[in-house]
């Protein structure tokens, strides 16, 4: 994780299922305590699941209810499949 | 997976759920928490339906789904349960189990799909009688036509193929390895999935989220040719734990009403989701949410609505489920068969280590031979099912045989965790269901009289359970008029069963309705009616190795006790000697030993104050040979009498293994089967019920003549 002045982003690497959903959760709590501006780098994720993405939608509603913008700045093809799948493509990524 | 042989399994699941289905209709009238028993019966028919549908049995399909519909109604309280309804849905459950069955015989009855017609026409009705409109034009069973308001139908963007699927998963689908993903991967699969929706709202804030729990909902539209069933079976393994809605292509506008009435989601929010599916146009929409509000529609049952399993449904299901695993009988049965030789084997082993006194064999055996104790006692655990289940079929015959000779009776059940052999539970079904139908035809009086007698309006009758001295002892009371001594008398001094001037004990006098021709006679009284093939139960019981007697209260009732063995495949024995043979008594019914000198003056002794009569085995079996000097009395009790035998010589327990009686024997009295001993010889078993019996009602010979026994 690393973050920048004006905006902060969140990578994650790896696998997205709930075989990692729980510490994620932690990882996506932590990084929307700071309320500025978060982009999530999701380029290096190689698996998502059902789980993955009920995370990243929590993650989207924690910041709607807090008026914090957070986008998906970038996402593997395994994400972007996954996020087409549901439909979500153009609702959550930027652009 | 082969569906061939999931036919059996399908069968014996929806016997068992019809049985389910029907305790719970028995008892939802009167249960604390009808909820449960409601959706108890709904799963009942929503399993037996999806299942049905996998086997491509329409006919049942078709049936369910109309029940289905109506129990829908029950459970969200639009219809109300009563007793006509509880009737009308009894018979249903019959219905099926018909059409259970002809699947299972293979034999298509073309009588059943129509008996089937009055059954749809009343449950239609149940579906239509909710709203405002009277079922006046009551709609074709079969095929219900269209509500006419909302008969128009959606418009589907994709012409011929475009399906709506309505998915709501349940929280357990990620713990339990299965991916919601993974189906939309696989309708893409059967066609072209159009659109995606999730339902918004439904996950909630991060701080609120469990990660492993499921929280989706979709709403999809697929464009396929696939057909309806093909479609379901997607989501086969989840539907439990889903609330799945299928619509087909061209549904009626009245099925989108009730997915949008039926879904907890805001109605515009829902709608708008079925516009944005490209389900709905908005102008069908609008009529959609115009109407969600109105009553529903009569003769409109929601047809391609496959059922809604609320998560509280799914949970149930789950702890119903429970850890068993279904074996064969069969397969049961030859390892019991096994098991008995492996005693026998074991004994004889154990007669050869005795033998050959080697210490260490000796102890070796030993150690085997508590093993094989404890495999025996495991196997027979294996085939020891709880009576209960055979006692619910009562309930219901109970109650139709109740209405149907116009008596109010209840049924009060006890003992239902009594375990005992499922072979003797098969066997004693047709004797019991003969107890309890005489029972209510003849022990329980008409209502006016049970007044006049100051006893309760409705009458009851009692079946209980309970273990005692290694037998099940199952009771049919009833708290009717009771038995009727002097008219049984009079019958049995007219059909020449007793001789005229002997006095008889009253268990003697009742026991006389056992006597086989002992009422063929007309249906005067309710005596004559008592003794309708009591002697064909009796006969039941006795090759059971079990025994009847009967008991009575005039005013008060009647109580029919049937004792059985708990299994009928082995027993803890204990041999005894006369002469060169060797008999085997139950090893349950032993009371005591004591030594016995016999000055042959009399066949009763004093047991510390009691008279204690005995039976000198010798002369009953007419064995050769003199008794040595010091001989021994076996005290066996049955059913609460007791009796001495006499032998020469005791050789203590063993285990026995049945070995039934050939017909040959069928005759001889006071046997009750044979065993092989271990070092080969026959063994007797007494019969000891026969004997008790014997003894109590005085002289009769057990074996005529008889060499053959020695």
């Amino acid at each position: 994780m690393q973050t920048a002045p004006a905006q902060a982003t969140l990578r994650i690497e790896g696998d997205m299922t709930i075989y990692r959903a729980a510490e994620l959760r932690e990882l996506l709590v932590e990084a929307l305590q700071d309320p500025q501006p978060l982009a999530l780098d999701l380029s290096g994720v190689t698996e998502c699941d059902s789980a993955g993405l009920q995370l990243l939608l929590a993650a989207h509603a924690t910041a709607a209810e807090r008026g914090q913008p957070l986008q998906v700045a970038h996402a593997s093809a395994a994400l972007h499949d996954m996020l087409a799948l549901f439909g979500l493509d153009h609702s959550l990524t930027a652009g | 997976m082969d569906l061939d042989d999931a036919l059996p399994t399908f069968i014996a699941e929806s016997r068992e759920l019809l049985q389910e289905m029907e305790h719970a209709l028995l008892g939802v009238l009167t249960a604390h928490e009808p909820q449960h028993a409601v959706n108890a019966i709904f799963r009942a028919a929503h399993t037996i339906k999806g299942s049905a549908g996998l086997f491509a049995l329409d006919e049942i399909v078709d049936f369910t789904h109309v029940l289905e519909s109506v129990l829908d109604r029950v459970r969200d309280g639009t219809v109300t349960l009563d007793e006509r309804l509880v009737a009308l849905l009894l018979g249903c459950s019959d219905h099926i189990g018909m059409q259970v069955e002809a699947v299972a015989s293979g034999i298509r009855d073309p009588g059943t799909a129509d008996r089937a017609v009055p059954l749809l026409a009343q449950l239609q009705r149940h579906l239509g009688d909710d709203g405002a409109a009277p079922a006046a034009a009551a709609p074709a069973p079969a095929r219900p036509a269209p509500a006419p308001t909302l008969a128009s139908f959606a418009p589907g963007e994709c012409g011929a193929g475009h399906w709506h699927l309505s998915l709501r998963f349940g929280p357990d689908v990620l713990r339990n390895g299965m991916d919601p993903v993974s189906f939309l991967r696989y309708l893409g699969r059967l066609g072209r999935v159009t659109a995606v929706a999730l339902v918004p709202g439904s996950v909630p804030a991060l701080q609120a989220l469990d990660p492993e729990r499921c929280y989706l909902g979709l709403e999809l539209a697929l464009d396929s040719d696939a057909d309806q069933d093909a479609i379901e079976g997607t989501f086969e393994f989840v539907r439990e734990d889903c609330a799945i809605h299928i619509l087909p292509p061209h549904s009626p506008l009245a099925d989108y009403r009730s997915l949008v009435a039926m879904r907890p989601e805001p109605a515009a929010v829902l709608g708008a989701l079925l516009v944005r599916c490209g389900s709905l146009d908005p102008a069908a929409l609008a009529t959609v949410l115009t109407d969600a509000d109105a009553p529903p529609m009569p003769a409109a049952p929601p047809e391609p609505v496959e059922g809604t399993p609320p998560r509280q449904r799914a949970q149930e299901a789950k702890a119903a489920e429970g850890a068993s695993i279904r074996v064969d009988a069969d397969k049961l049965d030859r390892l019991i068969n096994l098991v008995g030789e492996l005693v026998t084997a074991s004994a004889s082993a154990g007669l050869v280590a005795r033998s050959v006194r080697n210490v260490a064999l000796q102890e070796c055996q030993a150690t085997l031979a508590t093993l094989v104790d404890e495999v025996r006692d495991s196997a027979l655990q294996l085939r020891m099912v709880k009576i209960g289940t055979s006692f619910t079929r009562f309930r219901r015959m109970v109650h139709d045989v109740a209405r149907e000779i116009g008596k109010d009776i209840a049924l009060v059940v006890s003992g239902e965790d009594t375990e005992l052999d499922k072979t003797v539970i098969e066997k004693i079904g047709d004797p019991l269901t003969h107890l309890v139908r005489n029972a209510m035809d003849h022990g329980i009086e008409p209502a006016a009289q049970r007044l006049a007698r100051d006893k309760p309006a409705q009458g009851t009758v009692t079946l209980n359970a309970y273990h005692d001295s290694g037998h099940i002892v199952i009771e049919v009371g009833d708290d009717g008029g009771g038995l009727d001594r002097e008219r049984i008398l009079a019958k049995a001094l007219e059909r020449g069963l007793v001789e005229p001037g002997r006095p008889l004990s009253d268990s003697e006098t009742y026991a006389l309705v056992f006597e086989p021709g002992f009422s063929t006679a007309e249906q005067v009284t309710n005596l004559s009616g008592r003794g309708v093939g009591m002697d064909v139960v009796k006969r039941n019981i006795t090759a059971l190795r079990g025994s009847i007697a009967i008991a009575s209260t005039p005013g008060r009732g009647t109580t029919v006790t049937v004792r059985l063995p708990l299994t009928l495949a082995l027993i803890n024995g204990f041999q005894v000697g006369v002469g060169s043979s060797v008999f085997v008594v139950p090893l349950d019914m032993v009371d005591e030993c004591i030594e016995f000198r016999d000055d042959g003056s009399r066949d009763y002794l004093d047991l510390r104050g009691k008279v204690l009569p005995f039976i000198r085995l010798r002369a009953l079996f007419d064995i050769g040979g003199s008794p040595p000097p010091r001989q021994n009395i076996v005290i066996v009790r049955h059913a609460g009498q007791q009796v001495g035998l006499v032998v020469d010589t005791l050789f203590g327990e063993s285990q026995t293994v049945i070995k039934p009686l050939s017909r040959l024997f069928a005759q001889a009295r006071g046997i009750s089967g044979t065993s092989i001993r271990g070092n080969g010889d026959v063994a007797l078993i007494l019969d000891i019920p026969a004997l008790v019996a014997s003894r109590e009602s005085g002289s009769r010979p057990l074996v005529q003549g008889s060499p053959l026994l020695v």
